[in-house]
């Protein structure tokens, strides 16, 4: 069987390849500095062949690679969280996160039914910092919903009268 | 009760405003404002938005503060398409805008977006352009200092804000220009991550001129180790700027006026479009703004909705030619 | 002495019954928002900017605050560094080497205690650094340009072989890795796109704080994907939450000299406040690991790296508040804050309004001792998560994930490529790849790069401008060193490494 370092030497070999490469098709004006904005990525580009061909000619000894299942288990936790990326903007904050925090709790070796409860534990721990965080961060949130963002106005208003 | 406080405090404020702007164009209610600083926290943009977002609350420009939101990337692009792409129709959101902000678009930097895809509502002040040298530096004059990059432009590394191109940069090459240099090209700059490093990159003695805003030169000009050879106005500044000689009294012509104002969605409605270019006009004309400018070195330029609108518009055909002499654009 | 009559004065601002209050809030909130993955100082301090100003508060109070969530920030990175091999940010990035591994073995609750009490070493004395000795480190800030800068990234990167991985040639992949992603986005000298594939989200380049939570946080959910929690901190048996006198003896030296160089490294603009814990730490593993035992669980190689990154906290306000060029994120937002009250950083600061200069550093003084004295009770309260079962702590670190990448980016865009960043981050962890060098690259590739071109631009080509001066060609020497010695001293240490490996078990 190969291993993975081969691997890993054989697509760090591609990468500094595809960067020497891209760089060269790097369109530039005519106004230029005397190095330009070729050179540096060439110059990464060599020191990333050097070392993935060094790993691909002397692999260290191979991982401890997950079994089918754990390698299914890793699969079905990156598309969970992929979806979340994807619903987080559609859906909004609270069912995708309760959601997504069901299933990987469920994977994690909770009950199904304890899933969704930690899920939704989880989530409303995290609202609790979230509508903090909401309230500078998320500027988009509507103001009515978030109770801090209302105490400061108000207080700001009865200073001003 | 905080409710019941607020609701009449906004209500005072509509009502105000109704009193203030008069006529049917006042129609248009501002709620929940937005402005989005194309930056990170720090800049010019980001500046812009919260000082004019906090002086239009306390005048009652707008029913409560101002959100400001951080969007930085691409220079201003990834603000300018969103806006333009997912935003296009809202009334309560206004986006700080520069000259930095014309130069890319004329030159095509905004991913082919233009700049009529936006409404300009208001400009609040300018930042005029300097040229500088160490304290012992050997050019005495803007006259010097061009002689130097006609006969022997290697000589000189020009340090500024801006990136190759942006409008940093293109100040030098105006100036260049106007004092007699063919092939503008061949001058040296040196690209730094904002104004204030590279006036400490000159301080140092790595570079040998810095080209930048007065703002960002204020601090070490008082402090003796920056002399500025000439600023890029049109007359000399007010106070206690009034020392520094015009390029123009030099012999040279060139005037560099970084404008800084606001935008906001193309799809606005004529209300608020209305509304808010009466709103940035009298936030110009107030006290309260007018010290503002005072205190942090902006110069006074206010222009605000058509008005400003043409402005851009020249300025855009402008920077386009210059761009396209030095190669800059095809 | 005058600086003490100033100082004196700054107290007498700062010791206001509200100003207290102020420095409370801000400690408390700082150390929440440090621990946050993806939330680290700058962002903290940015979010409260707002809070600020709706408080109305004046120039002095408005900064004490600030500064104290930007201390607490830099106390908080340090707790999910340690407990869960998640650095908070960039700085508590060369935490999580000694430090998880520490937790590992159930010594939480020292390494905490430890680190907190580096903390406050680091930032104490810096601040004192800060009032003693501005004017002159302005002077060395000046000194370097840009060949200067260009020499000390390299010895940045040629020092790092070693340090994390046991491969050379898989660290120097890593950091190609790292600076091959910082070349994506918009060249800030021409303008020309390199990399973005018409992408819009790119043009900007990738930010380094989604790389570092998709590498760590979202890749450590997927290792627990796969072993459920075996080998790990969870659950580990906390013992004592003290720090034993020979921890202390042990590693005081350390802590002495990550506080000298982190402070002079935050001095420098720009190299700010991510190399001073990262130079710390190299330099503490050169100096002391005749063992091997760092990145096992050394104190040493957990107090030199958080006494760094507290000083160069510190050290960077020099440059912000004497040249008004800030030396990292956090102090730009800073700097932005001063500029909104109408104060002007620069060379005339200190002249022209030393209330604020001196009510600034009386407010690190007062917050530096009360997060010394809130971080230390808390220890036990930190460690206790580490008893919350895997299935709820590891959804919820994917939560805060993205809540805190969502929070500074607000786009799905980011959060798909946090999640690469995870399965990147599973796949190199899994091979070995030491994942510090790829973060290290993304932090300075363009700084880096951009200091090559303007030193060969300002000597039309020359390559010789980068040895040209006493302080570069002293930067490139201890480069070369620094590469070349470990190769050496690991040829003739290597019989003994086998010995080393075998006592894994606790080096005390």
């Amino acid at each position: 069987m190969i291993k993975t370092d081969r691997i890993l030497g054989a697509v760090g070999l591609l990468l500094g390849g595809a960067l020497i490469w891209g760089a060269t098709l790097i369109e530039t004006g005519f106004i230029m500095d005397a190095l330009g904005p070729k050179t540096f990525p060439i110059i990464i580009g060599s020191v990333l062949v050097l070392g993935a061909g060094y790993v691909l000619v002397r692999p260290d000894p191979e991982p401890a690679w997950p079994a089918l299942g754990g390698a299914f288990e890793i699969v079905g936790a990156i598309a969970v969280l992929v979806g979340y990326a994807l619903a987080l903007e559609p859906v909004g904050f609270v069912i995708s996160t309760a959601v997504a925090a069901a299933l990987l709790s469920w994977r994690l070796g909770s009950a199904p039914l304890w899933g969704a409860v930690s899920g939704i534990a989880s989530r409303s721990a995290s609202t609790s910092s979230s509508t903090w965080f909401s309230a500078f961060l998320w500027p988009e949130a509507p103001w009515g919903s978030d109770p801090w963002r209302s105490s400061t106005r108000s207080s700001r208003v009865s200073r001003l009268r | 009760m905080s409710t019941f406080t607020r609701a009449s405090l906004a209500a005072a404020i509509v009502a105000s405003t109704v009193c203030l702007a008069g006529g049917p164009t006042a129609a248009f209610e501002p709620k929940n404002v937005e402005c989005i600083a194309p930056a990170n926290p720090g800049g010019g943009w980001d500046f812009t938005c919260r000082q004019a977002g906090k002086a239009l609350y306390e005048m009652g420009k707008t029913p409560g503060p101002v959100q400001v939101s951080n969007k930085a990337g691409g220079g201003g692009a990834v603000a300018y398409a969103e806006v333009v792409s997912k935003r296009n129709s809202e009334n309560n959101l206004i986006v700080a805008a520069s000259t930095a902000t014309t130069t890319r678009l004329a030159q095509g930097q905004f991913a082919g977006l233009t700049a009529d895809q936006v409404r300009w509502l208001g400009a609040l002040g300018a930042d005029y352009g300097v040229i500088g040298v160490a304290k012992d530096s050997p050019y005495k004059s803007l006259g010097d200092l061009m002689t130097v990059l006609k006969e022997d432009p290697g000589k000189v590394s020009i340090a500024g804000g801006s990136a190759v191109g942006g409008w940093d940069h293109l100040k030098v090459l105006i100036a260049a220009k106007a004092a007699g240099i063919d092939d503008v090209r061949t001058i040296k700059y040196i690209a730094y991550q904002g104004g204030g490093e590279a006036v400490t990159q000159l301080v140092g003695g790595h570079v040998q001129a810095f080209t930048g805003d007065i703002s960002e030169a204020l601090g070490f000009m008082e402090s003796g180790d920056l002399r500025v050879l000439a600023v890029l106005a049109p007359e000399r500044l007010p106070g206690n700027l009034a020392d520094i000689p015009t390029a123009k009294e030099q012999g040279i012509d060139a005037v560099g006026a970084n404008w800084r104002g606001f935008y906001g969605p193309g799809g606005m409605t004529d209300e608020a479009y209305e509304y808010w270019s009466q709103a940035f006009e009298e936030l110009y004309a107030s006290d309260a703004w007018q010290k503002i400018m005072a205190d942090n070195g902006v110069m006074p330029f206010g222009l605000s909705g058509p008005e400003l609108q043409s402005f851009v518009d020249e300025q855009i055909i402008e920077i386009q030619e210059i761009s396209r002499e030095i190669g800059l654009i095809k | 002495m005058e600086i003490f009559d100033s100082l004196i004065q700054g107290f007498a601002v700062a010791l206001t019954f509200q100003n207290l209050g102020l420095a409370l809030l801000g400690c408390f909130l700082g150390t929440i928002i440090g621990a946050m993955p993806g939330l680290g100082p700058s962002n903290g301090v940015a979010i409260l900017i707002p809070l600020a100003f709706s408080l109305g508060l004046p120039a002095t109070p408005a900064l004490i605050l600030l500064t104290s969530v930007y201390y607490g920030a830099m106390y908080g990175g340090r707790i999910s560094s340690i407990l869960l091999n998640i650095p908070g940010d960039e700085p508590a990035l060369m935490t999580t080497l000694d430090g998880y591994p520490m937790a590992k073995q159930g010594r939480a609750g020292e390494a905490l205690a430890l680190s907190g009490l580096a903390s406050f070493v680091g930032s104490f004395v810096a601040t004192i650094g800060v009032a003693l000795f501005a004017p002159l480190l302005v002077k060395l800030a000046l000194l370097f340009g840009p060949a200067e800068y260009f020499a000390l990234f390299t010895l940045a990167f040629a020092t790092l072989g070693g340090v994390s991985s046991k491969n050379q040639a898989k660290a120097a992949m890593a950091a190609a890795l790292g600076l091959g992603i910082a070349m994506i986005g918009i060249d800030g000298s021409t303008g020309a796109q390199r990399f973005t594939f018409g992408e819009i989200h790119l043009l900007d380049g990738i930010d380094f704080l989604v790389a570092i939570v998709g590498l760590f946080a979202i890749s450590e959910v997927l290792l627990f994907m796969e072993h459920k929690g075996v080998d790990s901190s969870i659950g580990t048996k906390l013992d004592r939450i003290t720090i034993p006198l020979a921890t202390l003896k042990r590693s005081i030296g350390a802590m002495a000299r990550g506080t000298g160089i982190g402070f002079v490294a935050g001095v420098l603009p720009g190299a700010g406040a991510s190399l001073g814990s990262f130079v710390a730490y190299t330099v503490e593993k050169r100096v002391s690991d005749r063992d091997g035992t760092f990145g096992k669980g050394d104190v040493r190689g957990l107090a030199a790296p958080e006494a760094g990154n507290n000083a160069s906290a510190g050290g960077a306000l020099i440059p912000m508040l004497s040249l008004g060029v800030p030396g990292s994120g956090t102090t730009a937002v800073l700097l932005a804050m001063l500029l909104t009250l109408n104060i002007t950083p620069g060379p005339l600061l200190f002249t022209k309004n030393p209330d604020v200069v001196w009510g600034l550093i009386a407010a690190l003084f007062i917050a530096n001792f009360m997060l010394l004295l809130m971080n230390i009770p808390l220890v036990g309260l930190f460690a206790r998560v580490l008893q919350v079962p895997a299935r709820i702590l590891m959804p919820a670190v994917a939560m805060i994930s993205f809540v805190g990448i969502y929070g500074i980016s607000g786009s799905t865009f980011e959060l798909l490529l946090m999640v690469g960043f995870g399965v990147a981050g599973y796949v190199l962890r899994k091979l070995e790849v030491p994942l510090v060098p790829v973060i290290l690259g993304i932090l300075l590739g363009n700084q880096m790069e951009d200091n090559l071109r303007r030193a060969l631009q300002i000597s039309n080509g020359d390559w010789g401008i980068l040895w040209a001066s006493p302080l570069a060609i002293g930067l490139w020497t201890f480069a070369i060193v620094g590469f070349v010695a470990p190769m050496i001293v690991g040829r003739l240490v290597r019989p003994r490494v086998p010995a080393a490996l075998a006592e894994t078990a606790d080096p005390d």
